[in-house]
């Protein structure tokens, strides 16, 4: 199965234009921990029903049916899949964060995988008018072998809602992690994302974020660590529908042995976004001989009045830096480390919560940032 | 709210102008073993290239047309006529022997103006074949040779363009190649012997006059080791109303230390596919500096590769694209490093108006033996309305850590600020847009010779004319 589809094609023979997943749709639902702020509504729906209008049938009351993705959510692992999803079956878990409402405290949600066994969780957000959320996924794994992961992130944001997501990985290096998010935000809505991997041994991350509202936003900030034979694939999309849109992607990481990234990052201007603006960042650290880098950032324009732009450093570290670092008393050895350590640690500060950056702090064996 | 904009098309009468071919000799339309057996009579090929040529076509049969880039189904290979060749016998070395329509048609096109001024050669394809050809004599003198293909391929050059003839772009490469193997006729062949560096360009001008016909010539460039030559290449049609195709091939073989630049002015009428396959390989210490400014075509598919062979080898690529109304041009470039301490550097604009598409596509891939080598790409699209269109696509493949590869796109519309200053210095809101369009393509017509620099920015000018409505 093809995922990670990039919007547009380009020469077949530079293996860019998607990713062959051997993904099929017989797992199970992993029983996760969470903490729930109060006042949020669960529920649980079947996965396809976002084709055409919501069916109430397939909602939970608690969770409400108030807003549909109307014209059927897209994600960034791509129609094929999809098709294949909808199939299944799947449930979808789904947080209702109403309307008007500010969050002092994150949705934590804790996928500690355990065992060999295929998972898959489906979890949709959905943040009403005026209301303002953080969740905070950990997947982690513990014994879990040659696993493949699956999650699939979906979000709903109403007008001025705001969403903050956190995914932070460190899963064995055994294992294989599909992670899939899409969804679309209404006027004035925001969608911040804050991903973090350091674990996994094959990774697909896909992203769709739909800027369908005027003045909508969608901000992402990338960080990994991959070493040894680990492999990376990312499909972002930015689509721009709505006047004054924004989006910002910024990906950085280091590649270490004989890992292998692609990144796919795409900002999609669609005719009416006018005064929309997105741009691109991209920054790989290549510390061995061996690993492999791809990068292919498409700027799409279909309108006139908007400001796209895309820029990207991959490489070896910079001499001067490591000269200056060696000059200070630090060995290359501990200079490269910590220049690789602040290409993560610059994506973590971004985390506004202190229980989470402690616990990554503690995984690094490090003080809190 | 916003002042729009409303373009007319090009005023292409310097172009658009055309003759009856009543008398020249075409095969049919379409594309058989007979045909292609027909064009190898024709030409008279030796016998390794008559089962090139059918080769060729075998994989033309068996390779798809490309699942990606703008689409080509207006073009229907069985109304192509692939070999048409002028009304005249042979090739001319004197300008008053060819015959007087074709050489009315370069006289308006200023060929043989440019030849006197400041030309060391010029070589004239008229459809399928070349009219007319001719080297100043001291740039003979000093060894370099330049004329067309097929003389050479049965002269005393014969087995070196066997050697290389579409070494670089195999007919297996995509299908426009091999279709290009199986058809080609025309185009020319150059050889820079060793450290003759040739200060004044030589120039090779292709028109394709025939309705419904293809072109497909090749040019084969051998810049031997220390050496330098600049190579300027023309081309136009007049416009018909059905698809016309041109899927030339250019093959550049640059030898250590040395330069080759290799200018394109791509001015092709706006019913033609333009298919064409351009590629360098470059040894130790050697240059490619490719200048491209695409202005016609329906159709463009055009990407001209460096493969940095050698040690030190270097590439630089600048160009130019504008799409104007019923315009989608997909250029770009490839860069394969693929030796230690090699360096690209590409620096495009695209400007997209009236409803035209224009595509920056590129891919530079660094393999692991390309180590301590550099890449920067920087490429800039201009929309100058809300009709038309521009997407960047580039890639990058770095295999190895030790590499240095940036890379930056921007996309946007002109400035209203800057429009307003300039019409409060006295401009006209047209001179005003016409001016920050030339000014954004400088990067291209800075490299070229004078005349063709005013050339371009005179193609610009006609673009943007009645660009405010």
């Amino acid at each position: 199965m093809k995922i990670n589809t990039l919007p547009v094609k380009t020469w077949n023979r530079l293996r860019m234009n998607d990713h062959d997943a051997e993904k099929d749709f017989d797992f199970k639902t992993f029983k996760y921990k969470e903490e729930c702020p109060e006042g949020v509504k669960t529920g649980v729906i079947t996965v396809g029903y976002d084709e055409g209008e919501a069916n109430p049938e397939h909602f939970d009351e608690s969770s409400g049916s108030r807003y549909s993705f109307g014209k059927g959510l897209r994600t960034g692992f791509g129609a094929e899949f999809k098709e294949a999803l909808n199939k299944s079956g799947a449930p979808v878990t789904v947080y209702d964060f109403g309307e008007g409402k500010e969050y002092d405290t994150p949705l934590y949600q804790d996928f500690n995988f355990t065992g060999e066994a295929n998972f898959g969780n489906i979890v949709e957000y959905r943040v009403g008018d005026g209301s303002s959320a953080t969740v905070i996924q950990f997947v982690t794994s513990e014994g879990a072998g040659n696993s493949e992961i699956f999650i699939q992130s979906r979000y709903r944001l109403g007008k001025g809602a705001r969403l903050t997501l956190v995914q932070i990985q460190t899963l064995e290096k055994s294992c294989t992690f599909y992670n899939d998010i899409g969804g679309r935000a209404e006027e004035d809505g925001e969608f911040n994302l804050i991903q973090i991997i350091l674990g996994g041994k094959n990774n697909a991350y896909g992203v769709f974020s739909s800027l369908e509202g005027k003045r909508s936003s969608f901000t992402s900030e990338l960080a990994y660590e991959l070493g040894n034979d680990e492999k990376l694939d990312i499909n972002y999309v930015a689509d721009h529908t709505g006047a004054q849109t924004v989006s910002n992607i910024n990906v950085s990481g280091v590649l270490k042995g004989s890992a292998n990234k692609l990144f796919r990052g795409t900002i999609d201007f669609h005719r009416g976004c006018a005064g929309a603006k997105g741009a691109e960042l991209e920054d790989v650290l290549m510390l061995d001989e061996g690993c492999e880098n791809k990068t292919i950032p498409l700027i799409l324009c279909d309108e006139e009045d908007v400001e796209g732009s895309h820029g990207a450093s991959i490489g070896k570290p910079d001499e001067a830096k490591i000269y200056y670092m060696k000059s200070r008393g630090i060995s290359e050895e501990e200079a490269l480390r910590m220049i690789a350590r602040s290409k993560i640690a610059s994506v973590e500060r971004k985390i506004k919560d202190e229980r989470t950056r402690e616990r990554l702090a503690k995984l690094h064996g490090e003080e809190s940032l | 709210m916003k002042e729009k904009t409303q373009v007319d098309d090009i005023d292409r009468s310097l172009y658009d102008f055309r003759y009856e071919d009543k008398d020249a000799y075409k095969v049919e339309e379409g594309l058989t073993e007979d045909i292609v057996r027909q064009i190898s009579d024709e030409k008279n090929d030796p016998d390794w290239m008559r089962e090139f040529r059918l080769k060729a076509l075998k994989i033309y049969n068996e390779i798809p047309v490309p699942d990606w880039g703008p689409s080509i189904d207006g073009l229907d290979m069985e109304h192509i006529v692939t070999y048409v060749r002028p009304n005249t016998e042979r090739m001319h070395t004197s300008w008053e022997d060819v015959p007087e329509d074709i050489k009315t048609t370069f006289d308006k096109l200023g060929i043989p103006e440019a030849e006197r001024k400041s030309l060391a050669g010029v070589g004239a394809q008229y459809d399928s074949e070349l009219v007319y050809h001719n080297v100043r004599k001291e740039v003979s003198e000093q060894g370099v040779v330049y004329t067309d293909i097929e003389s050479a391929l049965r002269g005393e050059y014969g087995d070196m363009i066997r050697e290389h003839f579409m070494h670089l772009v195999p007919p297996t490469d995509h299908k426009f190649a091999a279709l290009h193997g199986a058809v080609w006729s025309g185009g020319s062949f150059v050889y820079v012997p060793k450290g003759v560096h040739l200060d004044i360009p030589l120039k090779s001008y292709f028109r394709l006059n025939a309705k419904g016909a293809g072109q497909f010539e090749h040019t084969l460039i051998i810049v031997e080791d220390d050496a330098y030559l600049h190579f300027i290449e023309g081309c136009s049609a007049p416009k018909y109303n059905v698809a016309n195709l041109h899927a030339g091939c250019v093959e550049l073989f640059v030898g250590k230390n040395s330069t080759l630049r290799y200018s394109t002015i791509e001015n092709w009428s706006k019913n033609m596919y333009n298919l064409n396959t351009k590629r360098a390989i470059v040894a130790e210490g050697g240059k490619i500096e490719w200048v491209s400014g695409s202005f016609g075509s329906h159709v463009s598919y055009l990407y001209p590769m460096s493969i940095l062979d050698g040690k030190g080898a270097r590439t630089e690529f600048t160009g130019v694209t504008f799409a104007g109304n019923g315009q989608n041009l997909d250029t770009g470039t490839k860069v394969v490093h693929n030796a230690p301490d090699t360096s690209s550097y590409v620096n495009t604009r695209s400007i997209s108006k009236d409803g035209g598409i224009s595509t920056f596509r590129s891919s530079v891939v660094i393999n692991s033996n390309a180590k301590g080598s550099k890449s920067a790409v920087s490429c800039e699209s201009l929309m100058v309305d809300d009709i038309s269109r521009s997407d960047t696509i580039p890639a990058m493949d770095v295999r190895t850590a030790d590499a240095d590869v940036g890379h930056e796109t921007r996309i946007g519309r002109i400035s209203d600020d800057t429009v307003f200053y300039l019409m409060s210095r006295g401009l006209s809101e047209e001179e005003a847009r016409a001016l920050i369009v030339r000014g954004f393509a400088d990067n291209v017509s800075k490299e070229l010779p004078l005349e063709y620099a005013v050339e371009m920015n005179n193609l610009i000018t006609l673009e943007m004319k009645g660009s405010i409505g």
